[in-house]
């Protein structure tokens, strides 16, 4: 017992004699240290072995300093590198290429029409779709307008997206707007649903100035199903005017290519519809628009624009979806360059 | 001498290179020498001595006062930990490395028969006696017994308490003293007795 005491105090003991070579315990410990050194001799060796061995340390020389660490320059801070930096360096020359070509294919009406070969469409219009309950569809408004050369169509969205798209029309096209349209419904269902009576359109024709009229047409429709906005020829578009969706496919045929036939499920919603179309040309355009089901249509070149993508989204939605994906990567891109220049430099 | 500190810390901060570079100049022996004796290796010890005047470069805005020396001491240490613990995940790259640690060279010529032998085979073996303690007792015995640091100023620039810095210390001493006294005839009379 009294020799695990003791081995109890030459512990506590040792583990102060670091301290107190330096003077850093306190008055009592000091005490405490001397006192036990005075009867241990095992603790006093202890003590001279560790003092020699600080004085060694203390001795120890300076290293002379192989070169001077002063700064050239003030070196670049350093800056968070996101993980797909060199990813995206990679795949910026795509990147632009593609971008490019989006931007000119676009300007050039490839992209949103589908090819040269083909008869482009004149319009592209935001309709939010909704068929009123139970009821078929019928077309809402059909407006035409001539088209001579180039016809810019602006669209605006009520997300407040604004897009503008240029359109390439070769064909000559006659503009009749129309003004209101009475919606009929073809009633062979449960119950008799009219849905749409009229269409205010306001027409504002905004600048004619030597055959170059600015169109702005804004349509409120608070009901009705606006299912596709085609763009009907001329002549075809006169026929296709205030047909009911119904039997519209057997009287005018003409039309009936442009225009989506009657889909046979009712729809769900009824939401209004604001279309703004802002047009600007030597003419007018041809403006035809239709409240139609797009499922029962096949994919048309004369169909809207977002209706022909295949995904449910307006095909400039994507582009500009596309365009802004590959601008954050060329920016990363770009900042990687300039930091990787700044090192080489 | 705290004074002209602090407006060289204060110069420095407006980004004024020269400023810094006073910093650099009045501190590199230590930076330098303190890298060197924990990791062993004067090569790592110039990078790590050059790493930590760009790291106090950078970051000169978190200086929030105290003992500069002390702040560089931290930033020098924390180097030399990192490569420590990098030698050890990859200990085939850093043979080479490990076994040149004899050869510094001193900053003043010797005096005495005393001092001849410690720059020789005992300061050697004192040395590698440093390199065989652990990480955080190296880093302290290094400090206060070499670099001459107060326990305050090394509690400063490891991150931990006075009496944390207490106790390392005393392991740290004991560990290099087994260490010496198993070779003791390179030592002087005292450890002979």
């Amino acid at each position: 017992m009294i020799g695990f005491l003791g081995i109890g105090k030459h512990h506590r003991v040792r583990g102060l004699l670091s301290a107190y070579i330096d003077g850093q315990v306190s008055e009592t410990e000091s005490r405490r240290v001397e006192k036990h050194l005075d009867l241990c001799d095992e603790c006093r060796l202890e003590l001279d072995t560790l003092r020699s061995t600080v004085d060694l340390l203390n001795r120890l020389p300076d290293l002379a300093v192989p070169r001077s660490f002063a700064l050239s320059e003030a070196p670049a801070p350093v800056v968070f590198s996101p993980p797909f930096a060199s990813a995206a360096r990679l795949f910026a020359p795509v990147a632009a290429a593609v971008l490019v070509m989006l931007v000119v294919g676009d300007a050039l009406g490839l992209v949103s029409q589908g090819g040269l070969g083909e008869q482009p469409a004149s319009l592209t219009a935001e309709s939010r779709v909704a068929v009123s309950g139970g009821a078929e569809p019928a077309p809402v408004a059909e407006m035409a307008a001539e088209v001579e050369t180039i016809t810019e169509v602006e669209v605006q969205k009520e997300v407040a997206v604004a897009v503008e798209k240029a359109v390439e029309v070769e064909t000559t096209m006659e503009v009749e707007v129309v003004k209101e349209v009475a919606v009929e419904k073809a009633v062979e269902v449960v119950r008799e649903t009219e849905v749409q009576k009229e269409v205010p359109i306001v027409v504002e024709k905004a600048i004619e100035v030597e055959g170059i009229a600015e169109v702005e047409v804004q349509k409120e429709v608070p009901v009705a199903a606006v299912e596709a906005v085609a763009v009907a020829e001329p002549e075809e578009a006169d026929e296709a005017v205030e047909e009911p969706g119904p039997r519209r496919s057997a009287d005018a045929p003409a039309a009936s290519r442009e225009l989506p036939p009657p889909a046979e499920e009712p729809a769900e919603a009824k939401e209004p519809v604001v279309v703004a179309v802002q047009e600007v040309g030597p003419t007018a355009a041809v403006v035809a628009e239709s409240v139609e089901q797009m499922a029962a249509e096949p994919p048309d070149a004369s169909e809207s624009v977002e209706e022909s993508n295949g995904l449910g989204l307006p095909l400039w939605q994507i582009e500009v979806a596309v365009g802004g994906l590959l601008a954050v990567l060329l920016a990363i891109a770009f900042r990687g360059w300039r930091r990787t220049g700044r090192k080489a430099g | 001498m705290q004074l002209d500190e602090a407006e060289l810390v204060r110069r420095s901060q407006g980004g004024g290179i020269g400023a810094v570079n006073g910093i650099v100049e009045r501190y590199q022996g230590l930076g330098f020498n303190l890298s060197a004796r924990i990791v062993g290796n004067r090569a790592s010890a110039e990078d790590i001595a050059q790493e930590t005047f760009i790291s106090a470069y950078r970051s000169s805005g978190g200086f929030r006062g105290g003992s500069l020396r002390a702040w560089l001491s931290r930033i020098a240490a924390n180097a030399s930990r990192d490569l420590i613990r990098k030698r050890r995940r990859r200990p085939e790259e850093s043979l080479d490395e490990a076994q040149e640690e004899v050869g510094f060279q001193v900053a003043s010529a010797a005096a005495g028969p005393e001092q001849q032998a410690i720059l020789g085979e005992l300061g050697s073996e004192i040395q590698r006696g440093i390199l065989a303690l652990p990480d955080d007792q190296r880093a302290v015995l290094v400090l206060i017994d070499v670099q001459g640091f107060s326990y305050e100023e090394t509690a400063e620039a490891v991150g931990t308490s006075v009496g944390t810095v207490k106790s390392r210390l005393s392991r740290a001493r004991a560990r290099v003293r087994d260490y010496l006294m198993e070779r003791r005839e390179l030592l002087p009379d005292t450890f002979r007795q």
